[in-house]
Formats: C-alpha cells, sequence, structure tokens
C-alpha cells in the first residue's frame, strides 16, 4: 500500500473512527478527535506491523481503542481538581455534540466503558463479535455478557421512552 | 423491545462529524511532518513487499518440516512403544530411542520459528 492509498483508506474509516471515541469521551468532541489523530498516525508509523489479519477497519479500531485506554490512563495519573473540572465543562464547546444526539449519550450513560465500547462496535458500526474480541482483546464470552447487560440496560431505557415503545 | 430496536435506535442517534474535510487536512500536513514509512515509499516499497512474501515463505517452509518431524517422532514413538510390549525391547533401547526422539524434535524447535508465530 502507498501513502495516497493509505490517505484514501482511512478518510473512508475516519468517521466511524471519530463517531465511536467521541461517545467513548462522552461527546467531548475535540479529545476524541485528538485521540482519533493520534491513532491514525500511530497507525501510518507502525503500517508495516499491519499482517493483514484482520480487516484493515478494525486493526485502526484497535488501535484508537488502546490511544483511549492509554489517554484514560494519563488523565487518571495527573487528576484535576473538582472545581476546575466543572470549569472546564461549562467552557467545553466541544460538548455541542453530546445535545444533539442527547438521547443516545442518556441511553448510554449507565454503562461502563467497556460495555459501552462493546455495545457501540456491535450495534452502532454493526462489527461482528471475533471483530470486536481483536478490537477490545476481549474474550467471545466477556463480550456476550457485556452486551448482554447492555441489551438489558438500553431496553429499559428505550420501553421508559414511547417512541422506541413497539 | 428487540435486539432491531435497539439497533434502530442506534442507527438513528448516529453522531455525524461534518468537519471531516478539515480534520483530513490537518491529519494530512501532520504526516507530511513524519517520515515515509519504508513499506509505502514507491521505491522501498517493492522491496519490503518481496521480503514479506520471502518471510512468509521461510515461516511456512519451517512450519511444514516442523509438523513432519514432530509426526514422523509420535510414529517412531508408537512403533518403540509396540516393540517394548509385543516382543520386549529391552528398556534401555527403549530409553535411547525416546532420548533420540525428543532431541530431533528439539533440534527441528530449535530451527524452526514455529515458537514466534
Amino acid at each position: 500500500m502507498t501513502r495516497e492509498q493509505f490517505i484514501q483508506e482511512i478518510s473512508r474509516e475516519q468517521e466511524p473512527l471519530r463517531r465511536f471515541l467521541c461517545l467513548l469521551c462522552e461527546g467531548d468532541s475535540f479529545r476524541a478527535d485528538d485521540l482519533a489523530q493520534e491513532a491514525l498516525l500511530k497507525a501510518y508509523l507502525s503500517f508495516e506491523r499491519f499482517e493483514g489479519r484482520s480487516k484493515f477497519s478494525t486493526w485502526l479500531f484497535r488501535i484508537a481503542y488502546n490511544c483511549f485506554y492509554d489517554s484514560k490512563a494519563r488523565n487518571r495519573s495527573d487528576d484535576v481538581p473538582i472545581e476546575s473540572a466543572c470549569e472546564k465543562i461549562d467552557d467545553d464547546t466541544g460538548s455541542d455534540k453530546r445535545f444533539a444526539n442527547e438521547a443516545l449519550y442518556l441511553a448510554i450513560e449507565g454503562l461502563s466503558d467497556q460495555e459501552k465500547a462493546v455495545t457501540l462496535l456491535f450495534y452502532m458500526e454493526d462489527k461482528s463479535i471475533k471483530d470486536i474480541e481483536s478490537i477490545t482483546g476481549m474474550p467471545s464470552g466477556t463480550i456476550r455478557s457485556h452486551l448482554s447487560r447492555a441489551r438489558g440496560h438500553l431496553k429499559t431505557y428505550l420501553e421508559k421512552h414511547s417512541d422506541y415503545d413497539r | 423491545m428487540t435486539d432491531k430496536d435497539i439497533r434502530k435506535f442506534m442507527q438513528e442517534n448516529k453522531v455525524h462529524s461534518a468537519d471531516s474535510k478539515e480534520f483530513m487536512e490537518e491529519l494530512i500536513r501532520q504526516m507530511d511532518l513524519l517520515p515515509t514509512p519504508a513499506s509505502m515509499s514507491a521505491e522501498d516499497g517493492g522491496m519490503a513487499e518481496l521480503i514479506l512474501e520471502f518471510k512468509k515463505r521461510l515461516k511456512r517452509y519451517y512450519r511444514i518440516c516442523a509438523i513432519l518431524t514432530i509426526s514422523l517422532d509420535c510414529i517412531i514413538c508408537v512403533v518403540l512403544f509396540a516393540l517394548a510390549f509385543l516382543i520386549g525391547v529391552s528398556k534401555l533401547t527403549l530409553i535411547a530411542a525416546g532420548v533420540l526422539s525428543v532431541g530431533v524434535v528439539a533440534w527441528t524447535l530449535s530451527r524452526s520459528p514455529l515458537i514466534e508465530i
């Protein structure tokens, strides 16, 4: 694959990748875009390691998922005081997207990060269990149990909202 | 409430990124600042592909060799045990044959990249 082909491929994949990260980052689209950029640059630099055993998009999602967890670990190590974190949320215009898709954010709110990731990949990005295994590194049994819990949670939420109660 | 309804809800509430063009422009600008990976450059790309292809073939060759040797070793072991039980070959001969078989397997594995796969 040449550089131009690589750019073509990632321009096709960048939107689902950014959407996935944005939802994991609870609507913080600036942080999601930073993570997506970091992931895509990492993919570019380590393209030699892509052996074609999985789909290209699965490989990109895996890198992005790892970037998300790395950044989470980094943020945990330099914890921000609550007051300044609140100020940050007030100023954060990147959270606008959260309000545009509020129903979705509210529906997945009570889920853990792992459950959220598995649910989004399965229901929103239409990834198979095998692909989710490759992306998250979780065994299929764990994925199924996360999905089952998330399904229950989403059903409860949706049943409360008449629009989807059919 | 079925899986279909959940999927429908998810699809209807999909987040859409409007600024894809700006994102890609910035990404390409960042990529320009980085060195082009060897596997992607036009000159080295072909050579890299050749090396990767050679590596794959070599791995396949060693894997086949290892599998054949292990299979052969298993057959020898079965024959030895059969001999020991049916004809009554001495224990010492049996131990020597066993050590030899294990040696052959160890030597084959040490030569093959099977462990790295």
